[in-house]
């Protein structure tokens, strides 16, 4: 039996969340992700730290991290797991 | 470095596009040897990696207090 490659999109918005929620919330939702998976984070402030975050914890080469939007209200990041 | 620490920044008041800006105004505002004192409501750890990338080699950290409620860092200019 064939199997299918399901590629998943989370979408993921914390402006509603208590800042000190948002980190364990974000990195829950990138552990849950698999290769080619995509993860959608909707933030109320530029989200750079998390990507050194996500550099850190899994190198550069881990992810592709692309800005959406980019302010002054909203930012949208697309995370795609590598 | 033991630097005396010149103002106390306290961001859980700030609204989030805010806090990250500011501190990094309030660091640059400093003189090498100057320090200011990061208050927040959760371990800014990823405010830590910020600086290791943004401002490499020019700042030292150094947890004040680790929670559970507050966290405090010394954020220190050394170059």
């Amino acid at each position: 039996m064939m199997e299918d490659a399901v590629l998943s999109q989370t979408h993921l918005d914390v402006r509603s969340v208590e800042p000190k929620h948002r980190l364990e919330m974000i990195m829950s939702a990138w552990a849950g992700l698999k290769r080619g998976d995509e993860l959608f984070l909707i933030v109320d402030h530029d989200p750079k730290c998390m990507y050194y975050t996500l550099v850190v914890d899994n190198g550069e080469d881990a992810f592709s991290f692309d800005y959406i939007e980019n302010g002054p209200e909203a930012w949208k990041v697309k995370v795609v797991r590598k | 470095m033991n630097a005396n620490i010149k103002t106390e920044l306290d961001v859980t008041t700030l609204v989030p596009r805010e806090k990250h800006p500011t501190i990094f105004r309030t660091f640059d505002s400093l003189k090498p040897g100057e320090a200011f004192l990061l208050i927040n409501d959760h371990d800014p750890m990823p405010l830590r990696h910020q600086f290791s990338f943004e401002r490499a080699n020019q700042f030292e950290w150094e947890y004040i207090e680790r929670g559970p409620m507050t966290w405090k860092v010394k954020l220190t200019k050394t170059q």
